[in-house]
């Protein structure tokens, strides 16, 4: 057995996790090898100085962790509702395929002009993260698209980018019926990003990007004020989490993932 | 009151059951967070956002792991995830030594005192806490969950995803590379080595 092999022998042995017939092998080769003797003193030295680093967790930590969750699972704060948990119960009920009706879908404005402006152009993304760049992606893969004409599942001309209005095909139910759980984090130009896991839902919603088992749609935020009642769920909560407070909730829009069917 | 049922409790919006787990774990997940970030205030941060996560994830928690198992998976992935957004490189001289801050007078240790005192004992800890932040990103996650929170190899491969095997290897490349950055550092004297 030469030094090479040893390297990992003696390191797993300071933690314990060697099986005896390795044990032996390694205190063969010690015996003969002075170099690998120091490394093992050297590497030994290490582990019990990391050992000794006790990190002591700040007084009051264990008050702001608790201070911060919602009060109960139905608790909604302002300004952004905050959303818990669903409750086990629901997570545990086969939850029906349902439609979101497009009609939650239009903008708080009034339509016209507004809509015009809230339709973005090239969208410039913001500070590069992981989800940006999908974000990205998902933009350069949506085609532009003519306005929809579908009357029965019509998305009407509204925040969403011109992608978002081909048709608006409806997607069944996932399997599974994980208890959603919501995010809603800020990504640059889009101001937030809502991630639903694990939900059975059907999105009457056009999609921007399928990518990797996920569908992705763009929302107006406001959207999300009647996300809750549209599941039909009653004391459904979810945890909206945002990143920094100047989400406007009017006017923001909204990247919406959610499993694929 | 066991674990399963504090969690169980928890699931269920029993905050009181929940504040006990959080007393439970809140010290290894602060001790993971900062020994991945280097800094106490991120630390923080990333130990609220964790439990926070849990509060949240646990009706979907049924006890396919240890609870501490899946609650540090929680935590090395805020922690990471955070550290892939911080662009700007962080100094990881701040943290302050087993709870006492600022004490880091003695920069030159005494060799003529006991190598087991406490003065080469702190200069040392320094000194992994500065190798810690040469290290890859890969090696210092290993070597932080190994290290600071006492998983076993086979969590450990849970936590990251990987095999066991190569949770064995890394680890101890891991170490390899801690003992390099030591050696440059110039504070290791440990036992003479050929290398």
């Amino acid at each position: 057995m030469n030094c090479e092999d040893v390297l990992e022998l003696l390191s797993a042995s300071l933690d314990g996790e060697l099986s005896p017939e390795e044990e032996t092998q390694l205190q063969a080769h010690l015996a003969s090898c002075p170099r690998c003797r120091g490394l093992r003193e050297q590497l030994g030295q290490i582990h019990r100085a990391c050992g000794e680093m006790e990190a002591v967790p700040p007084a009051g930590l264990r008050e702001n962790i608790l201070k911060n969750l919602p009060a109960q699972r139905g608790a909604k704060a302002h300004p952004w509702r905050r959303w818990g948990a669903m409750a086990a119960a629901v997570a545990l009920v086969a939850l029906a395929a349902w439609r979101l009706p497009h009609t939650l879908y239009r903008p708080d404005r009034s339509s016209g002009a507004a809509q015009e402006s809230a339709v973005p152009a090239p969208l410039a993304l913001g500070p590069e993260t992981p989800v940006m760049d999908r974000a990205r992606g998902a933009v350069e893969a949506a085609p532009a698209a003519a306005p929809e004409s579908d009357a029965g599942a019509a998305v009407k001309e509204n925040a969403v980018s011109d992608a978002a209005k081909s048709q608006a095909d409806t997607f069944p139910a996932p399997a599974g019926g994980r208890a959603p759980v919501v995010d809603l984090w800020s990504l640059g130009q889009f101001k937030a990003v809502v991630t639903v896991e694990g939900s059975d839902r059907s999105w009457d919603y056009p999609a921007q990007l399928q990518d990797n088992g996920e569908m992705w749609y763009l929302l107006p935020a406001s959207a999300l004020d009647d996300l809750p009642g549209a599941l039909g769920l009653p004391e459904t909560e979810y945890t909206l989490r945002t990143e920094g407070d100047d989400l406007d909730p009017q006017g923001a829009r909204i990247l919406l993932v959610a499993p694929a069917p | 009151m066991t674990e399963e049922e504090l969690t169980a409790l928890a699931a269920r919006g029993d905050q009181d059951a929940f504040a006990q787990l959080v007393e439970r774990h809140q010290g290894k997940v602060y001790g993971l967070t900062l020994r991945l970030t280097g800094s106490p205030e991120d630390a923080m941060d990333l130990t609220q956002e964790t439990f926070f996560n849990a509060w949240r994830g646990l009706p979907n928690f049924h006890a396919e792991s240890k609870f501490s198992t899946w609650l540090y998976r929680l935590a090395a992935n805020a922690a990471i995830d955070f550290l892939r957004r911080e662009r700007r490189r962080r100094s990881l001289l701040t943290v302050p030594l087993t709870g006492e801050d600022g004490d880091r007078a003695l920069d030159i240790p005494d060799r003529r005192l006991d190598p087991q005192g406490e003065a080469e004992r702190r200069e040392l800890q320094g000194a992994i806490q500065r190798g810690l932040a040469r290290l890859t990103a890969e090696h210092r996650e290993i070597l932080v969950l190994r290290e600071f929170t006492g998983l076993s190899y086979a969590e450990i491969a849970q936590v990251l995803r990987l095999e066991e095997g190569t949770v064995k290897s890394r680890i101890a490349r891991a170490r390899l590379a801690l003992r390099r950055a030591l050696l440059e550092d110039g504070n290791f004297s440990g036992p003479p080595s050929s290398t």
